[in-house]
């Protein structure tokens, strides 16, 4: 890095101080830092390099022109991602976007009037055409840092956005020493964007009136703009930049870089990689060549330089032009070249170029015996991979040794350290300086990062976790998926105990065993449990002595032991597979569980529907011909084979299947046919998996979305099937109906049976428009499950620190749908993890899985599963589990009761050591998120060692530290312990950086808490009410003196009296009221009189409208047939009196006679002049009783 | 997210039917004829479980019952006197989708029939069977019949039937695989109802017997039994038919038995004085014999030609197809 002021440079002088090296990427990253406002990659950038070179570079925040650092930016998605920098660049700022790939986000009407520069690395050398956007090509480091500042000089002065192409294959690029980074050079040749200047040409002077400032500010202003107008005075203005930049710096460039152009006969134009071969091997193949060759590089190839290129092509004898497409009419100079003049083509594709092979070619080419070069001239067919091969600076460095401090005591350190002594009040200061700004400047201190030290909690943790692993996953177990190998064995040893105490051996044995099967577990093959039980037992047994007879009860134990074994299964130990083995195994389980019977429908569903096409009579004429051909030979002359088949043609008259019929029958088979394998393959379930990864994410959610409309035409075509197959299809009815079939009109028995779609995302690669894309198919309610697979806990914007992952805001997201299963996990506990997997894969509905599975290449000290479990622990990655299927109060649905201690902040444990007087203490240590970044090496410049001499009493432990207020904590320090190689139990300050992100964690598992122990809280709450209104009515009644059985007495009293006639005396006590009571209680014989006259009364009533005990009518037709106006059935087809006006009496009475059932009631006649009313009347007595 | 079921989709649009709609045409049976109360309960079952017309299919022998498919507008088979019940296995083998129905009259089941009622019975194939128990043959104008009551004169017996009467009940619950049994009465409308209700739920042979009034011969054989409610027996439980208060009221003799217990149903039957009323037996586990012999794999057309002209080949040589079928027999 130069030092600022230096005001001329010229090319003599000379830089005292090391250059520093660099490739093209840190180059361009280094100087966009350097010089513009805004800066930023995409979150979804596919290369690995690129990622990781910025997260590098941007953390050491060089100085910048502006004297404050740029912003930096990391947009999601990439058209966005151009907006967002257009959108930048013309509210004033100097913006630059860097990006890899072939997928150049280019053309879009936001970026005209933009002037901010892209940079884009392209190995592939695939250009594109850019009609807005001028491109330049660097090939070298030094190229592309200063393409870089003339790019943006050029950008600012034409107004158009500018596009830098990078077509460096890093495997094959040295790191330069580069001439650059100048501070005060930069400044002057860009200046700022707020200066004024005057408008460069006539164009702008129209637009932007005379005067202008440097970079716009048209954010408010709405301007059309030709970008045609401006675009064709970019050639001025890189122009002016050259020559501006080779003042000031001494480097200069031209629009075509040539070697060797002016004495060749044929000139070979190439760019980017291709260039700086062929500048290598130039002078080989001239030696080998009878022409001259010369080589030029277009430095500027949009918009193309025709006239620079035509005056170096006059005269010459050939033109090669080197294309990286297979079809070079793609690429965007071929066009151009081709008005300009005629010239021969070679593709070259990825990979090395063969010297022998191109130079072959080379002849035949300047021959001119061929117009058109098509062949592949590299050696290796590499694939051509978007990733850059950047090597991280600290690749080099080997992997930490793990420490090992099982069983061990744990010493404090000891207080006697030579070393300088520093007063307390100092010592104190430095601390906190760092502690505020993460920086030390102690150099002392300097060194104390980055050393080998470990959480102290996570001495404990590992015995927990051998119980946990390896585990036997047992296939078709719906109840025990996944059963840890110990437990099972733990179970079989309290099984054979019980019954028989003192049997050591057997434990013995047994543990043992446990530890052999622990050791042969091997992740390269997966081997069944009964295989790996027996090569235990076979190894233990031999490694046995054999003179005590200890062997032969060895042996014998085991055996009983191993017929014990309840189930068998695969023996996985844990890897990044193992849960994607379970979700495969918890997959297959459901589904075939779920389609067990419809397979064997369907298929006869498809059969009969192809019976119906089959039964296409009119086709089926048979002919005289086909009869006879199906008789021997011997017999034909016998038969009459006309009349056979006039009798077939008469007898069938030809049905022919209605063409819509036809069609439909042919349509829903094939739809049927569609989904039909997912039904059949119950052993598949990758038809299933749809897996979304770097670039494809977008293409997956639209195979999905395909998917879904697959499923909803299978259940239309399953429907419409059953209906035809009863020929009940009636398309008047039905064909309005189907015709609108949408995913809404699946019935529920149709969702059960709904293939599932497996989604599998990894974190990294989503941005959030596929989020949206996503959360709208959640909304629906079909079953797909969604398998996000998180490597890292912590987003890796990390310059945000604060916010949590998205992955934890997806489930959130997830939750408030109301029916999505959520379930989140780290795989520390298998069993547990197969059982949340298992309900998810049940559930008939659309699922989340948020999956820990941790780091990808795990480069820190702590393997796998430890680090699964410091995520739970830590309350990093929580374990949630939302299940809607299980109540539908909220409260029961959301479950956080798996995680350890779920109720504290913290997971506590108690944590023994020895200290440095040789006591033993021990102290309630509690593993936070803080101690969780501690174990991550990318977290190594936040946590600063402590030796014991510097130790200060303000200090505190973490978790003390983070329940203090602001006021408490102003001149605290938190530390963690970590222990040391020498079982050192050591002291370790974290920065505040880190501290807030803990508080920050804190807090999302603080509303988990809430939110997971809601239902507890609520029946707290309850039973506080309840306790408050028994305090209340116990109040109560001490104070009014009477219990409630008496109030009642009296009000009733009262009331009684009221009603009787008597006179209410109030009174404090029952038995005046009683006395009371007796004076009036003389009407009540009264009252019971009249009752019973009434009730006699009753009796005496006889019936006078006629009726039918309906319910006992047994509908034998003979009194509807005497009159069916009066008599009528009702719905049950049960006589009723319809209209008793309908008929005379005598036709009631005669059907109350001819009733074999006798439950007509003639009743009293209505019509007093009927004739023969009293012999009608004697007759009808009987039946009115 | 709401669902709605599969049934909702079928049903799009079509009228639910009514009592009317099954019956085909007037009854001719004698008024008071206690087939009409049979009839007019199965008409309503029908309506309550909206069976469509073309999956019901009623199978008759010959009598005064065996009118009964003329009256259904479902499909029907009136066939040879006592061989109701063959035909009837026969249609549900082949039409396993239909609901099967089979009336008879106590001569057409327990005299001429009664070796197809044994075997049907062991059979257990899911139908309904209905005796309609009138205790004499009717049609043929009075002839005594197995279940007449002794003393009977009749044409045939003009000096007094002499043996005691079939117990078809207790005949019934002897067989193996009985799986339904149950006793009903014409003149109390809503327990036949019921009855015939749980028989068509029941999976198996579901066998009725219905003791019917003959008003034209027999107008006075059953009115002891109308007019005096304790010469029934109401059987009522929860897993047969629940009988409802008005009905215990009136009938005091009630007992809860549980359909599954065997003896005490063969108990129930043998008593003298007292006729059971309920469902006297009731099991779903046996297995019916359509489902044991039901075709596993479904035949397309394609196959069963192939399959049959395999089979015709060892007769025949085939010349049409390309290859030349050497067969062994071939003269």
């Amino acid at each position: 890095m130069k030092t600022a002021g230096k005001k001329e440079a010229s090319k003599t002088k000379k830089r005292k101080t090391e250059k520093p090296t660099f490739d093209s990427l840190t180059a361009v990253i280094e100087t966009e830092l350097r010089c513009s406002e805004a800066v930023g990659i995409r979150k979804n950038e596919p290369s690995n390099s690129l990622r990781q070179a910025w997260q590098q570079t941007s953390k050491q925040n060089p100085p910048n022109i502006y004297n404050a650092p740029p912003t930096i930016f990391k947009t999601l998605g990439n058209f966005s991602a151009i907006d967002q920098f257009a959108g930048l660049a013309k509210s004033g700022l100097r913006a630059s976007l860097i990006g890899s790939g072939d997928q150049i986000p280019v053309g879009y009407n936001t970026l005209s009037i933009a002037p901010f520069v892209m940079h884009w690395f392209l190995p592939s050398g695939k250009f594109v055409p850019t009609p807005n956007m001028f491109q330049l090509v660097a090939r070298t480091a030094q190229q592309a840092a200063d393409f870089s500042l003339i790019a943006h000089y050029m950008a600012e002065r034409s107004l158009c956005p500018g596009l830098v192409i990078h077509t460096q294959n890093f495997e094959n690029t040295q790191n330069e020493k580069l001439e650059v980074f100048d501070l005060e050079e930069m400044r002057t040749f860009l200046g700022l964007p707020d200066d004024e200047i005057e408008s460069p040409s006539e164009i702008q002077r129209k637009y932007f009136g005379g005067k202008r400032k440097r970079i716009p500010d048209y954010s408010k202003l709405s301007l059309s703009v030709e970008t045609d107008e401006l675009m064709k005075e970019v050639p001025s203005f890189l122009k002016e930049a050259l020559e501006k930049f080779a003042a000031l710096t001494g480097r200069s460039y031209d629009f075509i870089e040539q070697v060797k152009t002016n004495a060749a006969d044929v000139v070979i134009i190439a760019t980017g990689r291709n260039f700086n071969w062929l500048a290598e091997n130039l002078a080989k193949l001239n030696k080998g060549s009878n022409s001259k060759i010369g080589l030029a590089h277009p430095v500027i190839i949009s918009p193309f330089p025709g006239d620079h290129i035509s005056k170096i092509l006059k005269g010459k004898k050939r033109v090669i032009f080197i294309s990286s497409y297979s079809s070079p009419e793609y690429d965007p100079p071929f066009s151009k070249l081709a008005e300009l003049t005629k010239f021969v083509t070679f593709s070259v594709s990825a990979g090395q170029i063969d010297f022998k092979k191109f130079q072959d070619n080379l002849e035949t080419a300047i021959d001119g015996s061929s117009q058109k070069f098509e062949f592949d001239i590299s050696v290796q067919k590499e694939k051509l991979s978007s990733e850059l091969a950047h090597k991280p600076k600290d690749e080099a460095e080997p992997k930490k040794k793990p420490i090992e401090t099982k069983g061990q005591v744990i010493k404090e350190e000891s207080p006697d350290e030579a070393g300088t002594e520093i007063s307390s009040g100092d010592n104190f200061r430095q601390l906190l300086s760092y502690f505020i700004t993460g920086k030390v400047t102690d150099l002392d201190l300097q060194k104390n990062f980055g050393l080998n030290l470990r959480p102290a909690y996570l001495s404990k943790s590992e015995n927990v976790l051998n119980r946990n692993f390896p585990v036997c996953l047992s296939r078709n177990n719906s109840e025990h998926l996944v059963k840890p190998v110990s437990k099972m064995i733990d179970e079989i040893i309290i099984e054979e105990t019980k019954s028989d105490e003192g049997n050591d051996s057997f434990k013995n044995n047994l543990s043992l065993l446990k530890l052999k099967l622990e050791s042969l577990v091997n992740g390269k093959k997966v081997e069944k449990l009964s295989e790996l039980w027996d090569r235990a037992t076979e190894s233990i047994l031999s490694e046995m002595k054999t003179d005590n007879g200890s062997k032969e009860e060895a042996q014998k134990n085991l055996q009983k032991a191993r017929a014990k074994l309840g189930i068998d299964g695969e023996v996985l130990s844990y890897d990044p597979s193992f849960p994607l083995r379970v979700i495969d195994e918890s997959v297959r389980m459901v589904w075939a569980e779920k389609t067990v019977y419809f397979s064997d429908l369907l298929e006869l569903l498809i059969t009969q529907l192809m019976g119906i096409l089959g039964v296409d009579l009119s086709a089926k004429s048979e002919s005289e011909e086909n009869f006879g051909s199906s008789v021997a030979s011997a017999f034909k002359d016998e038969m009459d084979f006309e009349s056979f088949s006039n009798i077939v043609d008469e007898s069938f008259e030809s049905q022919p299947l209605p063409k819509a019929k036809q069609l439909r029958v042919q349509n829903i088979l094939k739809d049927l046919r569609e989904l039909h394998p997912l039904y059949s393959a119950v052993g598949k379930s990758n038809l299933f998996e749809f897996h979304c990864d770097a670039t494809s994410c977008a293409t997956t959610i639209g195979q999905i979305q395909a998917r879904i409309r697959k499923t909803t035409k299978f259940f239309r075509a399953f429907h419409i099937a059953k209906l035809e197959i009863e020929n009940k299809y009636k398309e008047e009815k039905h064909d309005r109906f189907f015709n609108e079939y949408s995913t809404n009109h699946l019935t529920a028995e149709d969702l059960e049976i709904t293939p599932p779609i497996l989604l599998y995302v990894n974190s990294q690669f989503m941005d959030e428009t596929q989020l949206a894309a996503i959360s709208e198919i959640l909304t629906t309610d079909l079953p797909i499950k969604i398998i996000l697979l998180n490597n890292d806990v912590i987003d890796q914007s990390d310059l945000l620190p604060d916010q949590p992952t998205w992955s934890t805001k997806f489930a959130n997201m997830a939750i408030a749908l109301n029916n999505v299963y959520v379930f989140q996990s780290a795989v520390a506990d298998g069993e547990q993890f197969a059982g949340g997997i298992l309900n998810g894969m049940k559930y008939n509905g659309p699922a989340l899985f948020n999956i820990y599975a941790g780091p990808e290449g795990n480069s820190s000290s702590v393997p796998f599963d430890l680090l699964s479990l410091m995520a739970v622990e830590s309350r990093a990655f929580p374990t949630l589990v939302y299940n809607p299927a299980k109540s539908s109060d909220w409260g029961l649905r959301f479950n956080i009761h798996d995680n350890p201690q779920f109720e504290n902040d913290w997971t506590l444990e108690k944590f023994t050591y020895e200290d440095s007087n040789g006591n033993e203490t021990s102290v309630d240590l509690a593993f936070t998120f803080v101690d969780f970044l501690a174990a991550d090496p990318r977290f190594t410049d936040h946590f600063l060692y402590l030796p014991r001499k510097r130790w200060h009493e303000n200090m505190v432990l973490v978790q003390d530290y983070l329940k203090l207020n602001p006021k408490d904590s102003k001149y605290k320090l938190p530390y963690i312990l970590m222990t040391g190689e020498n079982c050192t139990l050591c002291r370790v300050i974290p920065s505040s950086f880190v501290v807030r992100m803990a508080l920050s964690w804190l807090d999302i598992w603080r509303s988990l808490q809430e939110a997971g122990l809601y239902k507890e809280e609520r029946t707290r709450l309850e039973e506080e009410r309840r306790k408050g209104i028994e305090e209340v009515e116990q109040k109560y009644q001490k104070e009014s003196g009477k219990s409630e059985n008496d109030l009642k007495k009296e009000i009733i009293t009262n009331l009684l009296t009221r009603l009787l006639g008597g006179d209410i005396k109030p009174s404090t006590d029952g038995t005046a009221l009683s006395a009371q009571l007796e004076t009036i209680s003389a009407p009540t014989l009264e009252v019971q009189k009249a009752g019973e006259e009434v009730a006699e009364k009753e009796e005496a009533v006889e019936i006078v409208e006629p009726y039918i005990d309906t319910l006992l009518c047994t509908s034998c037709n003979d009194c509807t047939n005497i009159n069916s106006r009066m008599f009528a059935y009702n719905e049950n087809k049960q006589a009723y009196i319809k209209d008793a006006k309908a008929g005379t009496f005598k036709e009631l009475v005669k059907a109350a006679e001819k009733c074999p059932a006798r439950i007509i009631h003639p009743g009293k006649p209505k019509n007093p002049s009927e004739p023969g009313l009293d012999k009608l009347i004697k007759r009808a007595e009987p039946f009115n009783k | 997210m709401y669902r709605y079921s599969e049934d909702v989709l079928i049903d799009l649009e079509r009228k639910p039917y009514s009592m009317e709609d099954y019956q085909s045409a007037e009854p001719r049976w004698c008024p008071g004829c206690g087939d009409n109360s049979i009839l007019t309960a199965v008409q309503r079952l029908c309506r309550d479980e909206q069976i469509p017309l073309e999956k019901a299919v009623f199978v008759s022998g010959i009598g005064c019952s065996s009118r009964f498919p003329h009256y259904m507008k479902t499909y029907g088979f009136h066939s040879l006197h006592g061989r109701a019940l063959p035909i009837a296995q026969g249609i549900k083998i082949r039409r396993p989708d239909l609901h099967v129905f089979v009336n008879m009259g106590d001569g057409d089941c327990c005299s001429i029939g009664t070796a197809h009622w044994i075997h049907a019975i062991r059979y257990n194939m899911n139908m309904v069977a209905i005796v309609h128990d009138n205790e004499i043959y009717g049609l043929t104008k009075m002839q005594v019949s197995p279940t007449s009551p002794q003393g009977l004169k009749t044409s045939t017996t003009p000096y007094g039937s002499y043996l005691k009467p079939l117990n078809i009940l207790s005949t019934t619950l002897g067989v193996t695989n009985a799986s339904f049994v149950a006793n009903g009465v014409e003149w109390i409308p809503d327990l036949l109802y019921k009855t015939i209700r749980e028989a068509f739920h029941h999976k198996g042979f579901s066998f009725i017997r219905i003791m019917q009034r003959c008003p034209h011969y027999l107008p006075t054989l059953f009115d002891p039994m109308i007019t005096d409610p304790n010469k029934i027996l109401l059987l009522s439980h929860e897993k047969g038919i629940q009988a409802d208060d008005v009905l215990k009221r009136i009938y005091k003799n009630v007992e809860e038995h549980d359909p599954s217990n065997l003896n005490r149903a063969r108990e129930i039957v043998s008593m003298e004085g007292k006729i059971p009323v309920g469902v006297l037996y009731r099991n779903e586990e046996i297995p019916t014999y359509d489902d044991l012999r039901k075709n596993t794999q479904f035949f397309s057309p394609e196959m069963r030609e192939k399959a049959l002209n395999k089979e015709f080949d060892k007769f025949a040589i085939n010349t049409v197809d390309s290859e030349v079928v050497d067969s062994e027999d071939s003269r």
